[in-house]
């Protein structure tokens, strides 16, 4: 008997090649969205940790100063402290004569000691240590870098260091990929940053690694004896880089988790098409005497070799599809978190075994309910219907409960926990999943009713469309899904960016605006020069002057120890002050701020330390330590680790590193605009001028950026539906022959043919669409409102659902019913009946 | 004396100044003869003839040359009459020569490393610590500077300075040398017993037939030595004899040279030996190979190779097997009336540093007994 069911199986497969390679592409399609997602976030991550290796290094403590910098006798204080590596940093920004706009981070350490703080660019100074400590302006940098540079042979430059122009000679050109963080860096020893900073006696910070047994306190204590202003603070640099790639990462899986779960949705129609479509033979060899264990085991065997198969090309095609995923990604991750490097994924053999044993697993697994369903059906009734009876194949709706309470639960009390949230959205789109095949044959069935009296053609269509539900169930709840997630994806994105406009409508009240070229991150480490200052505030027409610093000092929160955090100084106009975005304390927060009574959270670091109004705080800031208590919550969507607002008046001695300049009123944006680029313009020192729209416009190019992965996996979603759905169709249309060769017989002509296949996927289509819709709204919910406070702590203060997004639910699902009708559609017109009568 | 203190700080310089070349091309033992090449010795003073020496100006640095060292070494006892040996090294070395223009603005600047080597060796426990530090001559975290009385050094937490004035110029000044590594830490004063010794040509000594292929070398060769040592967390007062070298030299070795046996040994009759010899790649001793005999009364004599015949005895495997030393050497001279075994007290005293190299504190017995230091490179596989 088992000689005569591997034959079986061998003899089917060869006579309908065809169907066997759908279900092949339906497993090879879920594999290969599996791959890719989880091979872009593993290289993604692992370049990640590289580039916060080769940042941070080892570095467990660092010095910092109160005023940004730490003297150099600090330095050589710490040289005597036993069970301590000490290895100071410098960070300038310098601008290539070739582009006045772009500027490099300038990376300055000593190339002696860094090695044991950060291995990797320890290793690359170690390669040119003579020149980088005997050449002025040596720099080692990667060949990109330089490229960018323009440099000629002899590798020598004058870039421009806060205004002044300053020699600089390439000692080595690294690969690109020779440490990750040292993209768009020149690698510099400490003193060329100090003169290029113009620093001379300073560090911006000294990297600690410290022995487990030095004893913080004392260390801090005796150095703090020689320079009150500085302190030591254990790195925090570290764990908030692993807290943010944590909430972006698990955003990014359960993304690619969604996509999987439409990926299997589809393994199972496809497996489910291959063993539907064999009920005549199953019921044949059991009434030949073949029991339900060997019949189970010959399609296990079946489902096996296909899943192989299956995994083998999804393994390929994840891996192609990973590679287009990476420059949105890693575009993403550099104008948010950290600046690195990703050229390639690579593939790990873990997730190259997973694959080739998920692949045969779902296929076994997807197969065996279909086979149950076989199995049970009376040989009998099967000879005389050709078919299973109907009742058999419902989906088992009892799932749906438990589904949609655990869903409820999961949601309600997701709070700050992403994993939960998106187990909550799981659970209900499986259970959205399981509702589509019931939901689509009563709007089929309905359809049927409507169009009964509307001509023969139309009603056979909708009748057909029909009694095909149950076979096409599982495909087209994965292209409600997938529609749906799309959708939800695509609601999320538009109501954030409207949020952020609105905001940056409410946080940009001034005319021009003047800073440092560069990032934000970037411009930490600058301030406008006296000169600037002095020519800006002196202009005429001016009505108002709000000033920018941000940087980062150690803070304590609730009385907690001291960490490294971002803040701005910010010393506001009355416009800007009172058109602040608060959340939280209104006008009284407004008046103690500008009395210098407090300090005001934005709102994802109020989210992540749970800061209310009244919380205290303590800061390092010019004067010592300051302690205040949050007087107002700002929403801030720009940074997700969030900040602290602090008024000038703490820090007497810093100078701002950009001005929000405000016209007089009946003075024009544009003439001061115009003035201010002329006095810009004769400044030594290089500065950007922008106005209100144009820091609009490129605020919302950036958050356009950001999203550029969604749109990725939105599309790679999309094109897996679309395979799927043709895969389930075209199986679909195959098991159809047999009627189509009848109806040809009877006088429908090729053109019947194609309108009545390509009628009944678009009318599949055109519900799917709709049911996408509340899909669509649920996952969009979802994302804005939980996930994204969940991951970022921000609140978005719109979610809006436009019209767009909704005629592009529908039309993507019929688009893509469509699309995958076609080519069944095609063979079908082109079948000759005879054959396809003799063959069935 | 010349010794590993030229093969550390040219290597130092290759492996530096390479530039382009990764790191891992110069790993592995590099020949002598590619050291030396490597060399570029343009823009530095050389040790081209006699010099007039002057104190204690020439105990501080001399920045027109290349390549500069204080060495002392000693051999101590506690009161119940442990035995230890300790070194304390400072190199100087610079990177590039003076460009002649404006000096660099930042305080971080330098173009000269500082590299330190202290070690110390428990005799009766079989004990030896060795430790390194190397940073840049930044004058915060690392320098070497002629203070009032005499160079003030230091690097990291590591120290020598002038305890006080030298009794007459030509005495070396009391100093006190202070290291702390993992497992050791010693606190000494070193005073001079005697006068200064110029070795070589009246203090150049000449290390190659290349004109300037020679360094200016002078030695305190007896010196007392008092104060702690601490060996795995148990200190002990000590008293005992030193030596102290100073080189400074541009280049030194000549080409062929493969490694060196240096010995600076204290005999109980209060004489000193300095004697150092030069293997070649073929085998044969260096015509350059030199030495100093220096009388209980300080005055001194040249030693030329045919006065002192040195042969290995033995040999010591280290204990990873990459690298087999003399375990011990006969060294004698008709000329002194010498007959000498000089053994290492513990035979483990390899510096497993940058590069390797065993330096250690020996007993000698024969014709004289006394104690004194052995430096024996050249010979890691």
């Amino acid at each position: 008997m088992t000689g005569l069911l591997l034959r079986w199986s061998a003899r089917h497969h060869g006579r309908q090649p065809l169907r066997s390679a759908l279900a092949v592409l339906g497993i090879a399609v879920g594999i290969a969205l599996l791959v890719a997602v989880q091979a872009t976030m593993a290289s993604a991550s692992a370049a990640f940790a590289a580039a916060s290796e080769a940042l941070t290094g080892r570095a467990t403590h660092a010095v910092r100063g109160e005023q940004g910098f730490v003297p150099v006798r600090v330095l050589a204080a710490l040289a005597t402290e036993r069970g301590v590596v000490a290895a100071p940093v410098v960070e300038a920004l310098v601008q290539p004569s070739t582009s006045y706009r772009r500027t490099v981070r300038v990376l300055g350490i000593d190339p002696l000691v860094d090695g044991l703080v950060r291995p990797g660019t320890g290793a690359i100074a170690g390669l040119s240590l003579a020149g980088l400590l005997t050449t002025r302006g040596g720099f080692v940098a990667t060949r990109a870098t330089c490229a960018r540079l323009a440099l000629d042979d002899s590798g020598a430059t004058t870039l421009f260091a806060g205004g002044r122009a300053v020699g600089a000679q390439r000692l080595l050109a690294i690969p690109d990929d020779a440490v990750a963080g040292l993209l768009d860096v020149l690698l510099v020893d400490i003193a060329t940053a100090q003169e290029w900073n113009g620093r001379e006696d300073r560090v911006d910070r000294i990297d600690l690694v410290l022995d487990d047994g030095v004893d913080v306190q004392a260390l801090s204590a005796r150095l703090q004896a020689l320079e009150p202003s500085i302190r030591v603070e254990a790195n925090a640099a570290r764990a908030s880089f692993h807290e943010l790639t944590a909430a972006f990462t698990s955003n990014l899986q359960a993304m690619g988790l969604l996509a999987l779960l439409v990926g299997a949705f589809l393994v199972h129609a496809a497996m489910r098409a291959a063993v539907a479509g064999r009920q005549v033979e199953f019921a044949l060899l059991r009434a030949l005497g073949a029991d339900a264990f060997r019949i189970g085991r010959a399609v296990a065997r079946e489902s096996v070799l296909l899943g192989l198969l299956g995994s083998g090309v999804g393994l390929v095609c994840g891996w192609i599809a990973a590679q287009l995923l990476i420059d949105p990604l890693v575009r993403t991750l550099n104008d948010h978190f950290a600046t690195f490097a990703l050229h390639s994924v690579r593939l790990d053999a873990w997730l190259a075994v997973t694959a080739m044993v998920l692949g045969p697993m779902t296929a076994v697994l997807a197969s065996l309910w279909p086979l149950a369903e076989a199995m049970q059906a009376p040989p009998r009734a099967v000879f005389v219907s050709g078919r299973l009876p109907q009742r058999s194949l419902q989906a088992p709706l009892w799932l749906l409960l438990p589904l949609a309470i655990g869903s409820w639960i999961l949601l309600q009390n997701a709070g700050r926990n992403v994993v939960m949230a998106h187990g909550g959205m799981l659970l209900a789109l499986v259970a959205i999943a399981l509702v589509v095949p019931r939901a689509m044959e009563l709007l089929l069935a309905g359809t049927a009713r409507v169009v009964a009296n509307a001509g023969p053609w139309l009603a056979y269509v909708a009748r057909s469309a029909a009694s095909s539900r149950l076979r096409v169930g599982s495909s087209v709840s994965a292209l409600v899904l997938a529609v749906g997630i799309t959708t939800g994806m695509g609601a999320m994105v538009q109501s954030f960016r409207s949020s952020v406009a609105n905001w940056l409508d409410e946080v940009i009240p001034a005319d021009v605006y003047v800073a440092l070229p560069g990032s934000v991150d970037e411009r930490e480490h600058g301030e406008l020069s006296a000169d600037a200052l002095s020519a800006l505030r002196a202009l005429p027409g001016l009505a108002a002057v709000s000033t920018y610093r941000p940087m980062r000092v150690a803070a304590s929160f609730h009385g907690g120890p001291f960490e490294e955090t971002s803040i701005t100084v910010f010393g506001p106009s009355p416009r800007v002050l009172e058109r602040l975005p608060l959340i939280d304390g209104g006008d009284a927060a407004r008046a103690a701020f500008q009395q210098g009574n407090g300090a005001i959270a934005t709102e994802p670091l109020a989210a992540r330390l749970s800061l209310t109004i009244g919380s205290p705080i303590a800061v390092a800031c010019g004067e010592g330590v300051r302690r205040t208590t949050i007087v107002g919550i700002e929403r801030h969507y720009r940074n997700p680790r969030g900040e602290l607002l602090l008024p000038t008046s703490w820090f007497p001695k810093l100078q701002p590193e950009s001005l929000g300049l405000e016209a007089m009123s009946g003075e024009s944006q544009d003439a001061l605009a115009e003035r201010v680029r002329t006095v810009v313009h004769a400044l030594p020192q290089a500065l950007i001028v922008s106005t209100r729209e144009s820091v609009e416009r490129t605020s919302l190019k950036v958050f356009d950026r950001t999203f550029a992965i969604t749109d990725a996996l939105r599309l790679l979603c999309i094109l897996i539906a679309v395979l799927g759905i043709w895969s389930s169709f075209a199986a679909l249309q195959l098991d159809r022959q047999k009627e189509i060769a009848v109806l040809r017989t009877l006088g429908a002509t090729p053109r019947h043919v194609v309108l009545l296949v390509l009628g009944q996927t678009t009318l599949l289509g055109v519900w799917a669409g709709f049911l996408a819709l509340p899909v669509g709204a649920f996952v969009g919910y979802v994302l804005a409102t939980v996930v994204n406070r969940g991951s970022f702590g921000w609140t978005l203060t719109e979610f809006t659902l436009p019209p767009a997004l909704l005629w592009e639910a529908i039309w993507l699902a019929v688009g893509s019913a469509f699309l995958a009708g076609l080519w069944p559609a095609w063979r079908m017109a082109r079948a000759v009946p005879a054959v396809a009568l003799r063959e069935e | 004396m010349i010794g590993i203190r030229d093969l550390l700080l040219l290597l130092l310089t290759v492996v530096t100044a390479c530039g382009g070349e990764p790191i891992a091309s110069t790993g592995g033992e590099l020949a002598l003869a590619d050291v030396l090449a490597a060399g570029d010795v343009a823009g530095y003073d050389r040790a081209t003839s006699v010099p007039t020496l002057t104190f204690p100006r020439d105990h501080g640095p001399h920045d027109s040359f290349r390549t500069e060292w204080w060495y002392w070494t000693g051999n101590v006892t506690d009161e119940g009459g442990r035995a230890f040996g300790f070194e304390l090294v400072f190199f100087r070395q610079a990177l590039a020569p003076p460009d002649g223009e404006a000096p660099r603005s930042a305080s971080l600047a330098s173009r000269e490393l500082v590299l330190v080597h202290a070690a110390v060796t428990d005799v009766g426990g079989e004990r030896f610590h060795a430790e390194e530090r190397l940073l840049r001559r930044d004058s915060l975290r690392a320098g070497v500077v002629l203070g009032e009385h005499g160079p003030v050094l230091w690097c990291a937490d590591w120290r020598a300075e002038p305890s006080g004035a030298a009794p007459s110029p030509d005495r070396f000044p009391p100093m006190r040398l202070t290291a702390r590594g993992e497992g050791f830490a010693f606190d000494l004063v070193v005073e001079a017993q005697k006068a200064l010794v110029l070795q070589g040509d009246r203090g150049l000594s000449q290390k190659s037939s290349e004109p300037g292929n020679a360094s200016i070398y002078y030695s305190a060769t007896r010196l007392s030595a008092v104060g702690t040592i601490e060996v795995d967390g148990r200190a002990a007062g000590v008293t005992g004899a030193a030596w102290c070298d100073r080189e400074w030299s541009t280049s030194a070795l000549g080409e062929g040279q493969v490694g060196w046996d240096w010995f600076s040994l204290q005999f109980d009759d209060g004489c000193e030996l300095t004697w150092y010899q030069l293997r070649r790649r073929d085998g044969s001793i260096d015509a350059h190979s030199q030495g100093t005999w220096t009388r209980a009364d300080g005055t001194s004599a040249r030693l030329a190779l045919a006065d002192v015949m040195a042969e290995p005895q033995g040999t010591w495997r280290a204990t990873d097997g990459r690298a087999e030393y003399p375990g011990a050497w006969r060294l004698r001279s008709k000329k002194l009336g010498l007959d000498v075994e000089v053994v290492p007290r513990v035979a483990d005293q390899e510096l497993r540093t940058r590069v390797r190299y065993w330096e250690g504190c020996v007993a000698v017995r024969g014709s004289c007994s006394g104690v004194g230091y052995l430096e024996m490179t050249g010979y890691a596989k």
